[in-house]
């Protein structure tokens, strides 16, 4: 059966590099509080914990299906 | 705080991790499973990457640019997804031919090259030095700040005895020879050194969330204080966003793109990542872990730079903040453990770089020199083994003394950061090299040291030739006015590109040369026979794995050459391992032979490889063994062969697919199969049924019988006895229909032949033998025949089924009083037409398809309970089908119904 993880991280890895590069990245980049916290702040470690969030599962998500075949 | 007590401290710390070092390598030694043989020890041990920078220098660096820390965790965490395919292909390639280093990674894809080894150490060393020098000035501040500036000793610029640095830089290289050069591994693997940089990961990000904490929590209550004071300030307020804290989209982008590239290139990283790693599998943890660790020892540095702006007067070093703010409020216990923290940051980088320094320093610079100068050839007594971890020593004595010269020289000026980002951007020239190198098999060595040279170039013009200028040792005219006073070569504005910041200007212009003259002096020239080789290898590594290797080199050494050899460097005990090894897996006994092969020669190279790099390895070999390099015309000639190869296995793959094609069909031939079972089964539950209908109607009346015989009345008793011979019949007629329909479907597969039968006969005799039961319900039959010579291909007893069958149908349906059946045998192009119409009730349009099906059976109201078995039509098409041929009806309500049979003509 193809891998297809490589091509699916690849994706993940643009898909971040769009998300927290500039320019896109400086939608978010105003002086200001969100809740208790400073808006570029909360953004950055937000997409940041997706980013990892995504990275595990599109790992895993592989050796799991093939364990149960 | 007394220095004393940091010193025990101190002190402590390092004997734990001693201590743990030690358990580690002895508990492999006894040849148990490795601790370190584990994803998650290997993600903390990646972690390395976090040192004093990240500890002190990240808070220093927020306090002035806000976010702009950041970028330098972010690009290893969208870096990250790629290692899966990169850093994966790194790590087998580096396993197959036994790499220790990123110079001999990088030099082994370009013809195993010395002068490429060569110059990736010297660009490698003079990067990392600044780097190193940082964690000394960082351990050495930490000391002095959490002694209260107590002893002049730290600030002291006098002799080098009185300073401070000098003394934290004496005992980092003992911590670095007791922890790196303790023996030599032939693989360069160190499992007590990762095991203590595994542990002092979780103690620095321990360390980090206790001053976090205790910011958050202690010195404000709860972190929306914090962020509220703070946007009231207008200093702080600017550091919300990286627009008002004058941080440019560049250098954003910039920082992005060095600090993915670092977090493989860096040598210490390539250590960790690739040569002490023991599975490629544990990679796939270290993506997602690593990432978190780099997110939870950075969620605190933003809210720390914002505290200490706002409460620590402006004469204190942002650079010192962690520190400086528990010791602001005597909070001396927590002040301890964020030194350890910072301690522990410094030292696994410190350990682990000049580790992998003294490496490439000794295998690239050291060794090849020694080999010139014909060291190894004497009969002298030489101790290889010894005599490299002496090098190693001193290797590490002499990094870490320029660094400590660095920083007493240059460093002390600039903050943390800064200076680290001129590492990250010397380290970041390797990429070219490395990444086209393992995906365009057009890099040759001349492109790789174009590449290389060009990018050190610019970085030294541009980066720490400036810094040396800006301490006073050179000059500063021409980081003013360009050197030679050529406007446009100012160094932070080159070739008048202004509006950028150092590190981005270096980096935009060193990498573009970089990149540009490793393709296109690539281009320009030829690859050598084995650079090519090489690539074919970096490229197609599954390919090499997988077992199959071929000859590069044909040469031949005299055994005793090569034993004398392969003895220095890897010492007796090990060559015995060795030959035995080889002894058993190609069936050979070496110490017979007077010549060794080039099979043994490889072998040998590849593992003299792992303790002196594979260019002094190739260089070792060459001095004994008369080789050839075989021509690139052979090479061509291997790599096509391998074509050959390929293209065999391309078939093997299109036949699998044909295999598995096959299955396809093989199960949907089961799937049919089964389809039919269920059919069958289905079939057999309705006859049982059809059959017990009659079976108790007969049983209930046979048993009335028996019982009353006496009471019954004759009529009574006629009735009942011409209904159990009605009943049998039914019996008798769906059982013979089962069988028929077995037999049918028998002979469907059977290869009875076909002979012709003339319909017109069949029909006829039919009709005879009917005769008599339409007379009795005086039904009139009509027959009209148009080709009364006509034949078709078949069976003809079915066929004569098939017009019984139609026949007793419109019987049995045809209008009670005047019953009227009409047949007609037709010719129509090549086919007959056979028709029978009655003139009974007709058959309901949603019903006439249904007729033909299993046990279906019209019920109405006029005819009462049917009559027949529901089987007929069934087998009448069965029949027709199997010669060929297709019936239909047609019918209207209250009109009748004509069943028509179009059978093909012979």
């Amino acid at each position: 059966m193809n891998d297809q993880r490589p091509a699916r991280l690849m994706l993940l890895a643009v898909l971040g590099c769009f998300m927290m590069l500039r320019p896109v990245m400086g939608i978010f980049d105003w002086p200001g509080l969100k809740g208790a916290l400073p808006v570029l702040y909360l953004y950055l470690f937000t997409v940041w914990a997706i980013v990892i969030g995504l990275t595990a599962f599109l790992v895993r998500f592989y050796d799991q299906k093939k364990n149960k075949l | 705080m007394s220095i004393y007590i940091v010193l025990l401290g101190a002190v402590a710390y390092i004997g734990v991790l001693f201590f743990t070092a030690w358990r580690v390598d002895r508990y492999s030694s006894e040849g148990r499973k490795s601790v370190v043989n584990n994803p998650y020890i290997y993600s903390l041990s990646l972690a390395v990457y976090c040192t004093a920078w990240t500890f002190f220098g990240s808070v220093g660096r927020a306090s002035t640019g806000g976010l702009s820390f950041l970028p330098i965790y972010l690009g290893p965490t969208l870096t990250a997804p790629l290692w899966f395919t990169v850093l994966r292909k790194m790590i087998v390639i580096s396993k197959h031919q036994r790499l220790t280093s990123i110079a001999d990674f990088i030099s082994a894809r370009y013809g195993k090259s010395n002068t490429v080894a060569t110059a990736v150490t010297i660009i490698a060393v003079l990067g990392i030095i600044p780097y190193i020098s940082i964690q000394l000035k960082a351990v050495t501040t930490g000391i002095d700040i959490i002694t209260a500036h107590h002893y002049s000793f730290f600030t002291s610029k006098a002799a080098f005895y009185l300073d401070a640095s000098f003394w934290v830089t004496a005992a980092m290289i003992v911590f670095t020879v007791l922890f790196g050069t303790r023996k030599t591994d032939p693989n360069e693997r160190h499992e007590g050194l990762v095991a203590a940089v595994a542990l002092e990961s979780i103690v620095k990000l321990l360390a980090f969330w206790v001053i976090g904490i205790f910011v958050l929590y202690y010195l404000y209550g709860a972190p929306r204080d914090l962020f509220e004071a703070a946007w009231q300030n207008a200093d702080t307020r600017a550091l919300f966003s990286l627009k008002t804290a004058g941080v440019s989209d560049t250098t954003w982008n910039v920082l992005m793109l060095l600090s993915g590239f670092a977090i493989i290139l860096l040598p210490r990283q390539f250590h960790i990542s690739v040569v002490e790693n023991i599975h490629p599998r544990h990679v796939n943890t270290a993506m997602w872990m690593l990432p978190l660790y780099l997110l939870l020892i950075n969620v605190f540095v933003f809210p720390i730079a914002l505290a200490g702006k706002m409460l620590l007067p402006s004469t204190v070093a942002p650079d010192t903040f962690v520190l400086s703010l528990p010791m602001s409020v005597n909070a001396d216990w927590i002040s301890l453990l964020v030194f350890i923290g910072g301690f522990s940051a410094a030292t696994s980088m410190v350990i682990v770089s000049s580790t992998a320094l003294s490496i490439m320093i000794s295998n690239h610079i050291i060794i090849p020199v020694l080999l010139k100068l014909g060291r190894f050839r004497s009969d002298t007594h030489f101790d290889g083994g010894k005599a490299l971890l002496q090098l190693r020593r001193f290797s590490i004595v002499a990094v870490m003394m320029i660094a400590y010269l660095y920083l007493r020289s240059v460093g002390q000026g600039y903050d943390l950061v800064s200076v680290g980002l001129i590492s990250f951007t010397a380290v970041a020239q390797f990429a070219p090299a490395t990444f086209a190198g393992m995906y365009w098999k057009g890099g040759t060595r001349q492109g790789a040291m174009a590449g290389l040279t060009a990018g050190f170039v610019v970085w030294v013009y541009t980066l720490p030739l400036t810094t040396l200028a800006k301490a006073g040792y050179i000059s500063a005219d021409f980081v003013q006015h360009g050197l030679w006073g050529i406007h446009w070569l100012r160094p932070n504005a080159l070739f008048g590109l202004e509006g950028m910041d150092a590190i981005s200007n270096a980096a935009f212009w060193s990498l573009f040369f970089n990149t540009l003259l490793y393709f296109g002096v690539s281009l320009f020239s030829r690859p050598s026979a084995l650079t090519l080789a090489q690539a074919d290898l970096y490229l197609n590594i599954h390919r090499y794995t997988a077992g199959q290797e071929y000859d590069v080199m044909r040469r031949a050494a005299k055994m005793s050459d090569l034993l004398r050899v392969m003895n220095r460097f890897l010492g007796m005990a090990r060559v015995d391992e060795l030959i035995e090894k080889y002894n058993q897996t190609n069936a050979a006994d070496v110490h017979r032979q007077t010549m060794a092969e080039a099979d043994l020669i490889n072998y040998f190279e590849t593992h003299l490889s792992g303790a002196i790099g594979a260019a002094s390895a190739r260089v070792v070999m060459e001095s004994i063994s008369k080789e050839e390099y075989i021509s690139l015309e052979e090479v061509m000639q291997v790599l096509e062969q391998t074509r050959e190869v390929m293209q065999y296995s391309r078939a093997l793959e299109a036949k699998s697919a044909e295999l598995e094609a096959t299955t396809l069909q093989l199960t949907e031939a089961n799937n049919q199969l089964k389809a039919l079972d269920q059919l069958k089964a289905d079939f057999i539950t309705t006859v049982t049924h059809e059959l017990r209908t009659p079976v108790t109607s007969i049983k209930s009346l046979s048993k009335i019988i028996l019982d009353y015989r006496e009471e019954l009345s004759e009529a009574k008793l006629n009735e009942y006895l011409t209904i159990l011979v009605s009943e049998s019949d039914r019996i008798s007629r769906l059982i013979n229909q089962v069988l028929d329909i077995e037999k049918i479907r028998a002979e469907a597969h059977s290869d009875r032949p076909m002979e012709p039968v003339q319909l017109n006969a069949i029909i006829q005799s039919a009709r005879t033998g009917m005769e008599q039961m339409f007379r009795e319900r005086n039904i009139e039959c009509k027959y009209y025949c148009t080709a009364p010579n006509a034949e078709v291909s078949g069976h003809k007893d079915r066929l004569t089924q098939v017009v019984i069958n139609l026949m007793s149908n419109a019987y049995k349906f045809c209008d009670q009083e005047n019953g009227l059946i009409t047949l007609r045998l037709d010719k129509y192009k090549n086919y007959l037409i056979f028709q029978v119409k009655d003139n009974g009730a007709g058959i309901p349009p949603d019903a006439q398809e249904l007729i033909f099906g299993q046990f279906t059976q019209l019920q109405s109201g006029e005819q009462g309970k049917p009559q027949g078995t529901g089987l007929g039509l069934f087998i009448t098409r069965q029949i027709v089908q199997q010669h060929q041929g297709v019936i239909s009806v047609e019918s209207r309500v209250g009109e009748g119904a004509t069943f028509k049979v179009r059978l093909p003509i012979v």
